[in-house]
């Protein structure tokens, strides 16, 4: 699916902010080149689209792409064809992202007047990718207005943010400079109203997030860019006196990109990423902490060699370091004093990857992209392996067919920076595109990826609070194979209309899936609460785009299935007899309609219907009373599902007459218009249903403006 | 102003929490099966002590109660070792089969017992080990501390018991703790019976010193009542019980205490040991346990 969405505006500055006019940027390239699976979209299409809040989020976006979904309103992250919310790579110009949003999936991490664009790879994935199993999506902040100093912002009822760009240092009479910089800030100011009300617990409760975006951009020479970006969130939620809870990330890049000749290029990137979360809890005079974050140094090269019109090769290294720490644990009384403190043993690794691929015309109309990645994959000490009791970290129980935790006997010690073992991995990848014409063409990706870390959870919601654990011995590394089928086309006298037809298939081997009843936060012996799985996904996806006129949108259609099994070689009966089970993010039939309307060149329209299959999920069935009491009989793990989700958003937007020096625009929208909750979950007490969900009917105004 | 406030304060509600709403949902009711629970006791101090075996069809999850058409009353039921068989009758004061033991045919420890069904045309049957017991040593009620080991504030009291426990092996209990009030001088009498029941389920392992003293905590203050009004009488029954049904309990009490909405995990099924062997797709729930118990009795006045 190559979706190519690009604004009118052609520089990487905000001086596309106000232009909301949206046109195919390069159909014939969608047609002739490599790259399957594939989305791009310039960040002025997301404003166009009504959100909730009035917030324009490239997130929220993506999700009404095909192939792309999440769990509902309030989700962190979104799934990509049947993959899980960890199997999504997220780069800020090359720094990857581990938790994509604030206020738990309410608005992005993404400030979109900080974005340029972004790609989302959904198969087909390129070699200089990887780590990931399900998409890579590659998000490029702007570059600083060089020629001159602009500010953009937005009042929203909730949130507003303001960017201010410029160049550092521009002669008289030079009409663009050779360098620049924006800095970006937003914030949440709900919390800011709560001390006015008169309820105590109120009143003493907080919850925002604020972010900070910036990035400066020096041309040394014709041939080098130098650029450096950064970005820090946080959120926080207190809930009274009860709890408080804080997450954020933290992203630092450095971009050097050099041309040696029209033949050679290259680019070599520094990133530093951060996440961080914490909880702390009072009860009854003791206060529980918990820490948690995640580190990731990134060193990488790239380096592009067109050896003639018909051949491309394309090479180069990353270095990845992480290092992850799952917890530590503190309990203090009233007075201060620390009165136990349980941490949880940190996780190291080093990978080092090596990367090559070659783009080749076979013929006229047969384009061939072959590659090869190589991971060196080494676990690091400090560590401690633990041993357990007939080698089995995980029990089985035949009588009463439960698993339960493994008997640790004996661990190994690894001392800081000591080897623990060793993997070798090898993923070829492979595209290639028949073009009929320059309107239709023919696309065949094969991939296979490996994902040294994983996200545990055994929540279908992705909480910030889950959190990665490393591939050791008892956790192999998971990968995926996919190949990908494509069928493209550009209809009308100015290619207007895009179709695409895609279907794909998944194999995934080595995942984890925990165990009924487990427990896995704040847990040092992961691995007794999981059981090895596999798992297939496979799906065909539609998709109808009308790119240029006043009248523009597309039309997705999406079937797929993602389903799970124990592997065999698990002792016991494994999750549902070992039988195929619905993946958490299991959705068959996603439908989107999205419509934008330019009725005068002042006020636009526009609206979005969205229908996804209710989520899997796990209901009681029965009761049964033994031993004085009533007891709950499930059904089999993700056997039934939620209601389906589905909403209609609408708005409209009014552009003030353009002066001088201030553009404006108002935009008002209304999120969920027929008010439907759409449950992300469902509960059961004392025999009664709840479901759970986050937005009925949200109505806001925002007004967007830039200073010139 | 006050509507900007409602506002904001709406949607920071439905930011960070949420809306629930309850539904009518049509929940499936799976193959409605029969669920037995009960078991056959060897009690140290008082072995005529009435044994009971309760038999329930399975209920839909949308009904709040076990009503009296879903216990199952025209069912044969027996207890059989490898001496004697034990016949249970249906008793419908009690809505189970009982079994009052007399001397010819005596429970005894170190033996299986198998419970076996008749019922509908098919037959069910379930096994577990008698134990021997462990006595309590001693029954006694002690002030709580906090998980640091510095006295509750304000004092509260728990019985503990103090009991023997073999080294050689894991062993199993059971505690249950019944609280009663009687009115002096009328023992008969029961004011607040079972009040604050508690029990608990545990594992001793081997490792453990030979001499331990553990406590089942209740850990409630107790109703005030007035020196001479009234009697407490704190009974604690310590069973002796198999791995198998420990585990099973074990299991029986994440799932009683797993309904939490969206951060917890699924509960589990637990596997019944009791099965039918006329018809392997018929559905078996509860469990058939075999212990021998030891009980102590506290009485007290309440000051």
């Amino acid at each position: 699916m190559s979706l190519q969405l690009l604004s009118q505006d052609t520089t990487n500055s905000t001086n596309s902010k106000m232009l909301d006019n949206v046109i195919i940027g390069s159909n014939d390239i969608r047609i002739s080149n490599t790259e399957v699976s594939v989305n791009k979209l310039n960040v002025n299409v997301s404003k166009k689209i009504p959100v909730v809040f009035g917030e324009a989020d490239i997130l929220k976006t993506l999700q009404l792409l095909p192939g792309v979904t999440n769990t509902g309103d309030g989700a962190v992250g979104f799934n990509v064809r049947g993959g899980g919310t960890d199997q999504n790579l997220i780069l800020l110009d090359n720094a990857p992202i581990y938790s994509a949003a604030h206020a738990l999936g309410v608005f992005s991490v993404f400030n979109s007047f900080a974005l340029k664009d972004f790609k989302l790879y959904k198969g087909g994935i390129p070699v200089e990718y990887g780590d990931r199993l399900a998409s890579v999506l590659d998000i490029t902040q702007i570059t600083g207005n060089k020629k001159g100093w602009d500010a953009v912002g937005n009042i929203g009822l909730i949130a507003s943010n303001l960017l201010v760009e410029g160049p550092f240092y521009k002669r008289k009479n030079q009409e663009q400079a050779n360098n620049s910089f924006f800095i970006a800030g937003r914030r949440t100011y709900a919390d800011l109203f709560l001390p006015l009300v008169n309820d105590k617990n109120v009143k003493t409760s907080k919850v925002y997030f604020y972010d900070l975006n910036a990035k400066v951009d020096w041309d040394i020479s014709p041939k080098d860019n130098l650029s450096a970006s950064g970005y820090y969130g946080e959120d926080f939620i207190k809930l009274a006196s009860i709890a408080m809870s804080g997450w954020g990330n933290a992203l630092a890049s450095v971009n050097w990109n050099h041309v040696y000749n029209s033949q050679w290029n290259s680019n070599i990137s520094a990133a530093y990423s951060r996440f961080s979360f914490y909880l702390e809890s009072e009860n009854g005079g003791l206060s529980t902490k918990w820490n948690a974050n995640i580190n990731n140094y990134i060193l990488s090269g790239l380096w592009n060699y067109k050896i003639n019109d018909n051949i491309k090769i394309k090479f180069g290294y990353q270095f990845n370091y992480y290092d992850i720490f799952p917890g530590l644990t503190t309990v203090k009384d009233n007075k201060g004093t620390t009165l136990l403190e349980e941490n949880l043993t940190k996780k190291n690794a080093l990978q080092n990857t090596l990367f090559a691929s070659l783009t080749q015309s076979i013929t006229p109309k047969l384009k061939i992209e072959y590659g090869l990645r190589y991971i060196n994959y080494m676990r690091l000490g400090l560590d401690t392996i633990w041993q357990y009791l007939n080698n089995q970290p995980i029990v089985y129980d035949a009588n009463t067919k439960i698993y339960s935790p493994g008997i640790p006997t004996t661990y190994k010690a690894y001392k800081k920076g000591e080897i623990e073992e060793v993997n070798n991995l090898f993923e070829p990848r492979i595209n290639a595109v028949y073009i009929f014409d320059n309107t239709q063409s023919l696309k065949l990706g094969y991939n296979r990826i490996n994902q040294p870390i994983q996200l545990v959870t055994n929540t279908s919601t992705t909480l910030p609070a889950n959190y990665y654990v490393m591939s050791n011995k008892y956790i192999p590394i998971e990968y995926a194979d996919q190949i990908s089928l494509g069928y493209f086309k550009n209809l009308g006298r100015n290619s207007e209309y895009e179709i695409s037809t895609e279907m794909y298939y998944k194999s995934m081997r080595n995942l984890i899936d925990y165990i009924d009843g487990a427990n896995i936060l704040s847990n040092n012996y992961v691995e007794t609460e999981m059981l090895k799985t596999k798992g297939f996904a496979y799906g065909i996806e539609l998709m109808v785009a009308k790119n240029i006129g006043k009248f523009t949108g597309w039309i997705s259609y999406t079937y797929s299935r993602s389903l799970r099994k124990t592997e065999n070689s698990v002792i016991g009966s494994g999750i549902n007899n070992k039988q195929y089970y619905p993946a958490p993010y299991d959705i068959p039939h996603v439908g989107n309609v999205v419509l934008t309307y330019d009725v005068t060149p002042r006020i636009a329209v526009s609206g979005l219907f969205t229908f996804r299959s209710g989520l899997p999920t796990t209901y009681p069935v029965g009761q049964y009373y033994v031993f004085d009491q009533l007891i709950t009989q499930y059904s089999d793990r993700n056997a039934n599902r939620l209601k389906p989700y589905h909403r209609l958003d609408l708005s409209v937007a009014f552009k003030s007459k353009p002066r001088k020096h201030w553009e404006g625009k108002f935009v008002i929208s209304i999120y969920n218009v027929y008010n439907r909750l759409n449950p992300v979950s469902i509960y059961f007490n004392d025999q009664q249903a709840y479901e759970i969900g986050y937005y009925r009917i949200v109505p806001s105004i925002s007004y967007e403006f830039k200073i010139k | 102003m006050k509507n900007i406030k409602t506002n904001f304060i709406l949607i920071v509600i439905i930011v960070s929490l949420g809306c629930i709403k309850q539904i009518d949902l049509q929940v499936p009711f799976a193959n409605q099966g029969i669920a037995i629970s009960g078991g056959i006791f060897y009690y140290e101090n008082n072995r005529d002590t009435t044994q009971y075996i309760t038999l329930t069809k399975t209920i839909p999850y949308t009904q709040s109660e076990i009503l009296p058409e879903n216990y199952i009353t025209n069912a044969t039921v027996k207890v059989v070792n490898d001496e004697y068989t034990f016949d249970f009758t249906y008793d419908a004061t009690n809505n189970a089969y009982t079994h009052k033991p007399d001397q010819k045919k005596p429970i005894e420890y170190n033996k299986k017992y198998t419970l076996c069904i008749k019922y509908e045309g098919n037959t069910y049957a379930g096994s577990d080990s008698m134990l021997p017991p462990v006595k309590i040593d001693s029954f006694y009620m002690a002030h709580t501390t906090n998980i640091f080991g510095q006295p509750s504030d304000p004092p509260k009291y728990v019985p503990k018991i103090q009991y023997s426990v073999s080294k050689t092996r894991e062993n199993f209990y059971y505690w249950g703790c019944r609280y009663s009030k009687f009115i002096h001088g009328a023992p008969t009498i029961s004011v607040n019976p079972n009040k604050n029941n508690n029990s608990l389920f545990i594992r001793d392992e081997s490792s453990v010193a030979a001499e331990k003293t553990d406590s089942l905590n209740i850990a409630k203050s107790f109703d005030p009542a007035k020196l001479g009004d009234t009697i407490l009488y704190c009974t604690a029954s310590q069973y002796h019980i198999s791995k198998e049904t420990y585990e099973y309990q074990n299991i029986l009490g994440i799932i009683l205490g797993n309904m939490g909405p969206v951060a917890t995990p699924s509960p589990p099924n637990i596997q019944s040991n009791i099965a039918c062997t006329t018809n392997k797709d018929k559905r078996v729930f509860g469990y058939f346990m075999a212990a021998s118990v030891d009980v102590k009795t506290l009485k007290f006045p309440d000051q």
